[in-house]
């Protein structure tokens, strides 16, 4: 079973991103489990998803402290958050950065990571506002490719099967994430 | 057809494979996203329901039982201060021997304000005449909101159709969705013969004198006990047609077992991974999962835990100055069972209010009731007095 | 499994629920009444505060059932000329809308032009009864004189009018300008008469081109001459050729002509030909400065032509009386007042050789109510003040002309008098308009030739109509103080009534808790600097659909359109559809609670007195 954690700021899409996500690996026939962290949502406030994926069935039901993996919608959030928190050793990092991965020293000591910049393909593909691009449909593209969990395919297909509106533009922002994730050279050293 | 959905939807879904002909509700949460989806599902069609908007809980049920008396399918879901609000008409419905379907998402109950989850509300509506049946995964709750009409409508009693709060209303798991004219053949259009009807007029729920009341509350208490087996036949039907099957009561892994724990709710399946995790060491531990509370399976339970020697009941309720509510009423179901094969059970309440119930929570009772249990077996070993049940549930998971 | 569902027999056992062994019907709870709701259809205030009599309730009930042409068909039962008072009456059932209660009158007067455009444009003519065979003539053609005639014609009498000038239409056609009536919507109602037979003989004044024994060859007469005769400012220099009687301006204007005024005109007196004079001076390219010695609340003008006045351009000075006006010869030596002379500056042009300089003015202040109630102004002493002028208009009121009527009609106050049916006791002569003792309104002058009209047909179907006459005439009243129905002095009225009684409906009656407030469609305007540019219409009135859903925010005040509330209200279900339309009540299960009177939106239902 693999555990996954998303950080994102409420209106960025991160409950949705653990939807689909989870949907894809529904897709390649493993059991899913997605969910908000139990709260009040604020647009703009912090907020975390979670995913869990199996090849059996998932029994735990209960929140998910040491993730496998983290997606990170907003690169603000490495400051104001301790996004790593539980993260298992050499676990993988997801950020939505214009940043290459190395900028990110601290965390590419310990943790696999990678970046891509979401925000500028979202906005390219005219996803959410140029200030507020709608990121997480880019990023799961991305996450597809580095993280070999998931194809790109199922990303995509649960892209189109659940998102009511712009599904084109939508997978688009998946794909060209996909072809444009930097991935730290040492990420592939660990793996 | 398998779709990726929150438990919320999962209900939606199942009320409208049920083809409910009235929903009223008022929205709470972690509730609201079971109406809102019923109300586009209205909108758009899909569902030939009239939805009445309602100022509050109590007018949701006061329109679900308007609904009913007139001989149609009706429905509503709450949470917590709304399923409080509305204990007042649970009674008429109840006594009204009225087939409502109503999903609570159990929310503990305020102050402090809290939307997370506990058992706490719909406990409390133990008396109020509602059959109760509490779900663990996604699939459970839509099949169970569908069995749950059949059942309803067999018996003349209200269902309430119990899920986590957030463990199942919000988070989104694979669902199998039933073909629609299956459900049709499984559940047809409700057939009422008693009802209201204003070319044969009669007066309902009037003045009732001594004379007669008692007999009113005895056929109530009928229909509970019949409802037992009616949900058996039901689930039973259900398993044939969907291969899917929960019953009032589950046996996981209990074969031999020395300890059980017993539960309900999403607590289960955490527990089926500790479960899963002692019996790979070679532990003999099980777990007896209960989905239905009222009718109290009785029977089954004492089938089901006669012979173990040590049950752990897991709470996630608390009845103030007594102890965890299921293990107060397995406790008094087991009383009269032989000595020799009445279990000792130990009561532990944990997870209040949301608090995370994980393995290692559910693990921290087990050592307790392993201790326990070693305990009293030396005790007895050493021709010690008979041994006591434990008189106080203990708060685990709590900080003091 | 065992199924306990099924009959409630007692005999069976205790049934599963606390359900009545036997059906309620036995149980006769109307034994339990002391008072019993009745359908009782009454009167909508509306109806009531119309002078015309009309029965509005009764076409918006139409309206709100899509039954346009039924509706228009009512109308025209009862108003000769709906597209001229939907456009110039100054609505008094406005005020009486129950719904103004709520949020705002119902735009009464705006559906009642959509329908009367319609009617013109339908070419719709009212059926007439059966012929008559007497004649009868009516002297003046303004608004009185058409509805008695058309009213007349359609009862199936042979009616000939005596115009004295050269187009039908008095006030209508020469007093009332073109941009608040165009000439052609009430060419288009006349014609209208004319189709029903009526004989228009323009050009003749009775008593000086034709002599009165003319009239003698008909067997009725309805005199409506109206109030033609400016009254005078009484202050020196009035005989000045640049001092006008208003009427007599706008009668120039309305004939066509078009005047030369000058650059400066000054209007005074503060009624609605005062408005009129201004607002047509305005568009011949004036300024204009209207005097009025009582302040703006004190104006008899209706209170939209005033606005429409401001909004145009008119200026104003009020507590403010001219003393005496002063010729081009002699221009006095007096400051003059300081803003209107700068205004007047500004204006560019050559005026005509004035005759008149301007007016001497003095300020005036309010004192003790005169007999009339409102406030007495009185000049203040020492106040006088000049205000230029090349024109001066006087409108201070008009007083009646019929000096040619025999001596021996009853008059008083300058008035004929007349009884409830018009009838001045003199033989067959009636009289109406402002020749009569009543409000110098169209509505008020449509109103009561049309009481003359069923006066002349029951005076020459029964010889009845002596002043004096006690006849009761009540339940031919739209309400006690109503103007006459003609559909219940005629009968076969289209709207299906429940027991009807003559009384008004309050808004207490009225349950507005199942109204919406839904906002009242305002008319739609020319932009003022548009208007100033010449004389087309400036009220442009409602589009169609505003208008009818004007209809559908109508109360239906006191008339049940079978709503459904009171069968949906009634907790003992005593209340069911009737076969022929309407509710019945089964008063043995009735318990008189009275919920279906309360319920009932436009007070519909009354509750009476159980056996009485």
């Amino acid at each position: 079973m693999r555990e996954m954690r998303i950080h994102g700021r409420g209106g960025q899409g991160a409950v949705i991103a653990s939807k689909l996500l989870a949907s894809a690996f529904f897709l390649e026939g493993k059991d899913v489990q997605s969910f908000p962290a139990f709260g009040v949502e604020r647009r703009g406030a912090p907020v975390t998803a979670f995913l869990r994926v199996s090849d059996g069935p998932i029994l735990l039901r209960c929140e998910i402290l040491a993730p496998d993996d983290l997606i990170v919608l907003d690169p603000t959030l490495v400051q104001a958050v301790d996004v790593t928190a539980g993260l298992k050793p050499r676990g993988s990092i997801l950020l939505n950065s214009d940043q290459p991965p190395e900028h990110y020293a601290r965390l590419v000591r310990r943790f696999r990571v990678a970046t891509v910049d979401a925000s500028a393909i979202a906005a390219a593909h005219g996803l959410g506002s140029k200030t507020q691009p709608i990121v997480n449909t880019a990023i799961l593209g991305a996450f597809a490719a580095f993280s070999n969990l998931v194809s790109l395919e199922s990303v995509c297909a649960a892209i189109t099967e659940d998102v009511p509106t712009r599904a084109e533009e939508n997978v688009a922002a998946a794909r060209e994430a996909a072809g444009s994730v930097r991935i730290c050279a040492a990420a592939e050293l660990h793996a | 057809m398998k779709k990726v959905m929150v438990g919320n939807h999962a209900v939606s879904w199942g009320v409208k494979l049920a083809r409910a002909e009235v929903i009223a509700a008022y929205p709470i949460t972690p509730q609201t996203q079971i109406v809102e989806e019923l109300a586009e599902m209205t909108a758009d069609g899909r569902l030939a329901a009239r939805f009445i908007k309602v100022e509050s809980e109590h007018s949701a049920m006061a329109a679900c039982i308007g609904a009913a008396a007139t001989g149609v399918r009706a429905f509503t879901a709450t949470s917590s201060q709304g399923l409080l609000l509305m204990h007042e008409l649970l009674h008429w419905a109840g006594l009204g021997r009225l087939p409502i379907v109503m999903a609570d998402i159990n929310r503990a109950v305020a102050p402090g304000w809290s939307i997370w989850t506990d058992q706490n509300d719909t406990l409390a509506q133990r008396d109020t005449g509602w059959v109760q049946l509490y779900c663990e995964t996604n699939q459970e709750v839509l099949d169970t909101t569908v069995q749950g009409f059949k059942l309803a409508e067999t018996v003349d009693l209200p269902v309430m159709i119990v899920l986590d709060a957030f463990f199942l209303s919000h988070t989104s798991e694979p669902v199998d969705v039933p073909d629609q004219a299956e459900v049709d053949a499984f559940l047809p259009r409700r057939e009422a013969r008693l009802k209201l009807d204003v070319h044969d007029p009669h007066a309902f729920g009037a003045l009732t004198t001594p004379a007669v009341y008692m007999e009113l509350r005895l056929r109530q208490q009928e229909a509970f006990d019949r409802a037992r087996e009616a949900f058996a036949a039901v689930d039973r039907e259900w398993a044939e047609r969907f291969g899917r099957g929960y019953g009032a009561l589950e046996s996981y892994r209990t074969e031999d077992a020395e300890i059980v724990l017993v539960t309900s709710g999403t607590i289960t399946s955490t527990t089926r991974h500790v479960v899963n995790e002692r019996r790979a060491r070679g532990e003999r531990i099980g777990l007896v999962k209960v989905k239905m509370f009222r009718p109290f399976p009785t029977g089954p339970l004492r089938d089901a835990l006669s012979h173990v020697p040590a049950v752990a009941v897991l709470d996630r309720n608390i009845s103030p100055g007594h102890g965890g509510i299921f293990a107060e009423e397995i406790r008094a179901a087991l009383y009269d069972l032989p000595p020799g094969r009445r279990p000792r059970i130990d009561g532990y309440v944990v997870g209040l209010g949301g608090r995370d119930v994980t393995p290692a929570v559910i693990e921290d009772c087990l050592e307790r009731t392993r201790r326990s249990q070693a305990e009293a077996a030396a005790a007895a070993a050493n021709g010690g007095a008979e041994r006591e049940i434990a008189r106080e549930d203990i708060w685990v998971g709590v900080k003091p | 499994m065992p199924d306990d569902r099924g009959s409630p027999d007692l005999a069976h056992g205790v049934p599963p629920v606390a359900v009545s062994s036997t059906s309620t019907r036995v149980n006769l709870t109307g034994s339990w009444k002391y008072i019993r709701p009745v359908y009782q259809d009454k009167v909508a205030p509306c109806n009531q505060g119309c002078p015309v009599g009309i029965d509005i309730e009764g076409y918006m009930n139409l309206l709100r059932e899509d039954r346009i042409e039924d509706a228009i068909g009512l109308l025209l039962r009862e108003n000769a000329l709906p597209a001229v008072t939907g456009r110039v009456c100054y609505h008094p059932c406005e005020n009486a809308c129950n719904r103004a209660w709520l949020d705002d009158a119902v735009s009464i007067h705006g559906v009642e032009r959509m329908l009367g455009d319609l009617a013109i444009e339908q070419r719709i003519l009212p059926e007439p009864e059966t012929p008559r065979p007497e004649t009868v003539g009516i002297v003046g053609s303004g608004p009185a004189g058409l509805s008695c005639a058309y009213h007349l014609a359609r009862l199936g009498y042979t009616v000939t009018v005596y115009e004295a000038e050269a187009e039908p239409g008095g006030i209508l056609r020469y007093g009332i300008p073109e941009y608040r009536l165009p000439k052609d919507v009430l060419a288009h109602e006349v014609n209208r008469i004319r189709a029903l037979g009526v004989d228009f003989r323009c050009g003749v004044q009775v008593g000086r081109d034709l002599p009165l024994n003319v009239l003698e060859s008909h067997d009725a007469v309805f005199v409506a001459t109206g109030a033609r005769r400016g009254r005078a400012l009484g202050i020196e220099g009035e005989d000045l050729p640049g001092v006008r009687a208003g009427l007599d301006f706008l009668r120039e204007v309305n004939r066509g002509g078009r005047p030369a005024l000058g650059h400066r005109v000054v209007v005074v007196g503060g009624g609605n030909t005062a408005m009129d004079c201004a607002r047509t001076a305005l568009r011949l390219g004036a300024e204009v400065l209207v005097l009025y010695r009582r302040g703006r609340e004190g104006m008899p003008a209706h209170d939209e032509e005033v606005e429409d006045a401001l909004r145009e351009g008119v200026r104003f000075e009020f507590l403010a009386a001219p003393v005496r006006v002063e010729s081009t010869e002699r221009v006095p030596d007096r400051e003059p007042l300081e803003a209107i002379e700068a205004t007047f500056d500004r204006f560019e042009g050559e005026p005509p050789a004035p005759h008149v300089a301007g007016l001497t003015c003095t300020r005036m202040r309010l004192e003790e109510p005169d007999r009339s109630g409102r406030p007495r102004p009185v000049p203040v002493e020492g106040s006088e003040f000049f205000v230029a002028a090349d024109l001066v208009l006087t409108a201070l009121g008009e007083d009646p002309d019929f000096d040619f009527l025999p001596e021996d009609v009853e008059r008083a106050s300058g008035v004929v008098r007349v009884n409830a049916l018009n009838a001045t006791g003199h033989g067959a002569l009636f009289a109406g308009g402002d020749i009569t003792d009543e409000p110098h309104t169209v509505a008020f002058a449509l109103g009561s030739g049309k009481r003359a009209a069923v006066g002349i047909d029951r005076y020459l179907r029964f010889r009845a109509g002596e002043i004096g006459d006690g006849a009761d005439l009540s339940e031919l009243r739209q309400g006690p103080k109503g103007n006459i129905s003609v559909t219940r002095w005629v009968g076969g009225d289209p709207v299906r009534r429940t027991d009807p009684v003559n009384r008004v409906v309050t808004f207490q009656e009225t349950n507005p808790a199942h109204f919406a407030p839904v906002a009242r469609a305002a008319d739609r305007h020319l932009p003022p600097g548009e208007r100033r540019l010449g004389f087309r219409e400036a009220n442009l009135g409602l589009e169609r659909e505003q208008a009818l859903a004007e209809a559908r925010r109508c109360f239906n005040c006191g008339v049940c359109n079978e709503c459904e509330l009171c069968l949906v209200f009634c907790p003992d279900l005593a209340i069911s559809r009737s076969a022929g339309g309407g509710y019945e009540i089964a008063y043995e299960y009735c318990k008189g609670c009275g919920v279906c009177a309360t319920e009932c939106p436009r007070g519909a239902i009354t509750m009476t007195r159980e056996g009485l």
